[in-house]
């Protein structure tokens, strides 16, 4: 399953990359990474389906996370790739407006390894 | 001030500047509506010449000669009669009496054929109107078309007369007959619908009572006009006038809270300037009567550009009273010479005796301020001069209208008599009865006449009493003054040389010098009050040229001359103790410090009646002092307690600003404290960041260190480099994460910390970028529903910038976190009204030929003229109580102003917006560094 992790802070690649290492080396996940909103949008225009879920934290600079959400759920890809917001603020408005722009699920930071690892494979 | 205003009534005689009413309104669109030259268009044309307020000369002259050309051409005799009328009211208007009378005298022998007895009654109130200003005669006259009305038995017409009479003896002075005749003309007009003679008696009524010093019934008549001005549609600048006069009222009847709402309503009802600055003058006047300097200097300030605009100098006098007598209270006695000067000079010139009487009084006390006492003695003459001359006019009008009141009262009790009595006879079956009653009414309207007469004359006494008293209380402190002014020179110098030193222990050591010259002061001393220990301590003794320890009295202990004379706050002269001690004194007192005297002075030590202590002199030598002696020490008690007073204002002054900087500088650092509350929550998001990647690192690293292990015991050598690659990546990322949160910890403390007041190169992109994160994270843990979006804009070519960092950071951070604060009001509003909107703050750097910039640029809604130039004020919020600081801006502003810089503010506030047909309303804020 390819994955699209989309945050500003660059060293999450490093930490995805050691947290899934034997998820990567089996080749049961790969990872794709993107550092803003505006970047993970070029990405998907250039790997069209490629990206089965997107992980994506909502506050960024430029283009938020709930600006990304709302071009990928309604403007692009059909049929849409899964969505999880993540977000340092486990605050309602948030989490409704994540929820009615289609996000599929929604994480706190920090964000608890074991569990996202749990639901990733469910939804695998 | 009042002249402008002065007697509706006279619009009998004289215009005001734009005559308006329902009744002229009406006049003037029946004459335009109607062009056609016929009898109808004449007696519009006449009516309006006739009507109330007087209409211009101009215009009036204007619709008689075009009365006078139809009716002659249509041979319209009545017509032609009443342009007559109108033609010799405009000469007479123009000073053409002459030619004026010759008309009346026409009209009357046209009149009198034709019966016409309305035209008869108008020529003989037109004739009186010919008379000159100030002549008996035009009484008389008008006298006599009141008893044509009588006779013609026309109300209107006898009312109107009566007004005219009224308003005629007004103008005389002659306040009695003007207050009859004001109430006969009321009386009429109650029964019928005359609102305009209603409105005329109530005038004459008022200004009468003003006159005489009734201020209160004068105001109940005033307040009965503005009720019947917009029945009349007299108009705004009428109703204005009418406040201002109940103001005016007010203010000499010493209400002076009721007298500033007046004035208030009086500068509401107009838009015309010269009322207004009429009435700010006033407020002004009475500010300073309450001791609220800060507010009359507002007012007179207003009030002078106001008569400025006005291009008018009728007031200056007044206003310039005003300005000394504030300043005077302001102890500045060279301002409030240079105003009373000029007050002075131009109210001698207009002849406004109130501001001559109030600058003159103003000079004197601002001379004796200066210790000039040949010129305070020479103006203070002079405003008793001319004070006595308008109170005695004042009393004369109240005596002769309560005398005549009197004779009133008396004639009609003897017209009810009389009646009684004719009833009496008509039935004898109950005449006994009647006698019976009668002989008891009688006795109880005798009882009653009595008793008024008493109560007049008893008036009368009191008032000739009052006169006397005040007669004799300046001719006392007349005597005074002179007697003074004998020593004024030495005692000046004295004076002068006391008050001018403001430690207390150089005021006694001058006092004694002095006192040393003047007498023989074996024995000096001056006791200061001290509240707390309700001593009387003595620093400083002398006897015979030596100083004697410091000691104190209790002001309780009453076997002391000090506490006694310091309780009682009278004098003690003794000039023999041995024998007088026990007029004062059960025991013969013994020294504290020093030899028994022989003689001995005690002198309170006060200014306006507030005590400082005591100074007494003294001598081995029975009486020592004499009168003289006593006169001399008494003015320099005056001065040392002058002087004492002054050191203590002095050493509170002090205090005061001690105090003051003290709590400046405790209000600075409540404000660091407080954005730092804003900040902390950002700081505390902030540091998640990190510490989430530590925890992580961590974590991971300590999972490949067990692989790592198999690996090796498995041999797999290059699996075991790449873990190692990677771990040591790890505890790189560890490392610098761990630096991270460390150095946002720093950022904080350093936020709290007092500046060190060092400049150091800055990386200013980097500070501003750090700072809006704080702020917006802060913001967002604070109020979970907050959300803005913000942006950058940097200019890379910025660099690095010497600044006291703290400093500069303090002030973008607060910038941003208004901007944020304003963006998300103009969410709310817009959220309410269901319109979209996206709040946003940019921050953008820009570097300049010379300097930088850092702007801080919002789309909230803006901030309102009327606040824009306040908010760089110290304490100016807009935030509800409990906050804002409102130190924020303020202190912003000073931090880049020490920085050599300028913070400046553009804003298209909401409204502007608005009336602009935009929706772009917004703030930036642009601190302007040099480099």
């Amino acid at each position: 399953m390819n994955i699209l992790v989309v945050d500003d802070e660059q060293d999450v690649q490093v930490l995805f990359e050691q947290r899934f290492r034997k998820e990567i080396k089996t080749g049961e996940f790969s990872f794709a990474f993107a550092f803003s909103g505006e970047a993970a949008l070029t990405y998907l225009q250039e790997h069209e389906h490629e990206a089965v879920l997107i992980l994506s934290d909502i506050n960024m600079p430029g283009m938020s996370g709930l600006e990304l959400l709302e071009h990928i759920k309604q403007k692009y890809y059909k049929p849409p790739p899964v969505v999880m917001m993540i977000t340092a603020y486990g605050d309602e408005e948030n989490f409704n407006t994540a929820k009615r722009l289609g996000a599929d699920d929604f994480l706190t930071k920090p964000v608890d390894f074991t569990t996202l690892k749990e639901k990733l494979k469910t939804i695998h | 001030m009042r002249k402008v205003f002065l007697g509706f009534a006279f619009l009998f005689l004289y215009s005001c500047s734009e005559a308006q009413s329902f009744a002229i309104e009406r006049l003037r669109k029946q004459i335009e509506e109607h062009p056609k030259a016929d009898t109808f268009r004449v007696n519009r044309l006449n009516e309006i010449c006739n009507a109330n307020p007087l209409i211009s000369v101009a215009e009036m002259e204007k619709y008689a000669a075009e009365a006078l050309m139809i009716s002659r051409k249509l041979n319209y005799i009545k017509g032609e009669a009443y342009a007559l009328l109108s033609t010799a009211r405009v000469l007479n208007r123009k000073g053409d009496k002459a030619a004026a009378r010759k008309l009346l005298q026409q009209t009357d022998s046209i009149a009198k054929p034709i019966g016409d007895q309305s035209l008869q009654w108008w020529t003989m109130i037109r004739s009186a109107s010919l008379n000159i200003e100030g002549n008996r005669l035009a009484v008389s006259e008008t006298l006599k078309a009141e008893a044509f009305a009588q006779q013609i038995n026309n109300n209107d017409f006898i009312a109107r007369s009566q007004i005219q009479i009224s308003s005629f003896c007004y103008s005389l002075g002659d306040y009695a007959l003007a207050l009859e005749y004001g109430i006969k003309a009321l009386k009429i007009a109650e029964t019928g619908n005359m609102p305009f003679i209603l409105y005329s008696s109530y005038d004459n009524l008022s200004s009468v009572y003003s006159m005489i010093g009734e201020y209160d019934k004068a105001n109940e008549y005033l307040q009965k006009q503005t009720r019947l001005i917009k029945q009349l549609g007299l108009g705004d600048e009428q109703l204005s006038n009418l406040y201002n006069v109940l103001g005016e009222n007010a203010r000499l009847g010493r209400k002076y809270p009721k007298a500033i709402g007046y004035y208030k309503q009086s500068i509401a009802a107009t838009k015309n300037g010269y009322p207004i600055a009429i009435a700010n003058s006033n407020l002004a006047d009475v500010y300073v009567n309450m001791d609220s300097l800060p507010l009359a200097f507002k007012y007179a300030d207003l009030a002078r550009a106001g008569f400025k605009v006005e291009n008018t100098t009728d007031a200056d006098s007044w206003v310039e009273s005003i300005l000394a007598r504030a300043y005077l209270k302001k102890n500045m006695p060279d301002s409030a010479l240079h105003y009373a000067k000029l007050g002075y000079n131009n109210a001698s010139q207009a002849g406004v005796m109130e501001d001559v009487i109030s600058t003159a009084k103003s000079m004197a006390d601002a001379y004796a301020l200066k210790n000039d006492y040949k010129n305070a003695y020479l103006y203070f003459n002079r405003h008793i001069n001319s004070r006595d001359s308008a109170v005695g006019a004042e009393v004369k009008n109240k005596t002769t209208v309560l005398e005549h009141n009197y004779e009133m009262e008396k004639k009609e009790d003897q017209i009810e008599l009389l009646n009684q009595q004719k009833k009496s006879q008509q039935n004898f079956l109950i005449s006994a009865l009647a006698v019976l009653g009668l002989i008891f009414i009688s006795a109880i309207l005798l009882l009653r006449n009595i008793r008024q007469k008493q109560k007049a004359n008893r008036i009368l006494q009191q008032q000739k009493q009052e006169i006397d008293e005040k007669a004799k209380e300046l001719a006392l402190q007349k005597d005074n003054l002179e007697k003074s002014y004998n020593n004024v020179e030495l005692l000046g110098q004295i004076g002068r040389k006391i008050t001018s030193s403001l430690s207390i222990e150089k005021i006694i050591g001058t006092v004694y010098d002095n006192v040393n010259t003047l007498m023989d002061a074996a024995v000096f001393g001056v006791g200061i009050y001290h509240d707390a220990t309700k001593t009387i301590d003595f620093p400083a003794t002398y006897e015979n040229g030596e100083a004697l320890a410091a000691y104190s009295n209790s002001i309780h202990d009453q076997n002391r001359f000090a506490g006694l004379c310091f309780i009682s706050g009278k004098e003690i002269i003794i000039n023999d103790l041995s024998t007088e001690y026990s007029n004062y004194l059960q025991n013969m007192p013994t020294p504290i410090e020093g030899e028994q005297p022989a003689s001995l002075i005690y002198l309170p030590l006060k200014v306006k009646e507030k005590m400082f202590g005591v100074i007494t002199v003294q001598s081995f030598q029975k009486h020592a002092f004499t009168d003289y002696h006593v006169n001399m020490l008494r003015t320099i008690a005056i001065y040392a307690a002058i002087g004492l007073e002054n050191a203590e204002s002095f050493k509170k002054l002090n205090e005061t600003v001690s105090n003051l900087r003290e709590t400046q500088k405790q209000l600075i650092q409540s404000e660091k404290m407080a954005s730092l509350g804003e900040l902390t929550a950002g700081i505390a998001h902030e540091i998640q960041n990190p510490l989430n990647f530590v925890n992580n690192f961590s974590e991971v690293s300590a999972e490949l260190t067990k692989e790592l292990v198999d690996e090796v015991e498995h041999g797999n050598t290059e699996e075991v480099k790449a873990i190692a690659k990677d771990l040591i990546q790890n505890l790189e990322k560890i490392n610098h994460h761990g630096k991270r949160a460390d150095s946002i910890v720093k950022g904080m403390l350093q936020h709290s910390r007092s500046s060190s007041g060092q400049k150091e190169l800055t990386d200013i992109n980097a500070l501003a970028e750090e700072y809006l994160r704080l702020s917006y994270h802060g913001l967002r843990a604070k109020d979970k529903s907050f959300n803005a979006k913000f942006e950058t804009d940097f200019d890379p070519f910025v660099g690095k910038v010497e600044v006291i960092a703290q400093d500069i950071g303090r002030v973008v951070l607060n910038l941003i976190n208004n901007a944020f604060y304003a963006v998300n009001e103009r969410k709310a509003l817009q959220q309410a009204q269901g319109e979209a909107y996206t709040p946003t703050v940019i921050v953008r750097t820009k570097k300049t030929t010379d300097g930088i910039t850092i702007s801080v640029i919002d789309n909230g809604n803006g901030i309102p003229k009327k606040v824009l130039d306040k908010i760089f004020q110290p304490f100016f919020t807009t935030k509800p109580t409990g906050e804002g600081t409102g130190l924020g801006l303020s202190l912003s502003y000073d931090i880049v102003r020490t920085h050599g810089g300028v913070l400046n503010v553009e804003t298209l506030s909401a409204e502007a917006a608005a009336q602009a047909g935009t929706e772009n309303s917004g703030t930036t804020f642009n601190i302007q560094l040099p480099i």
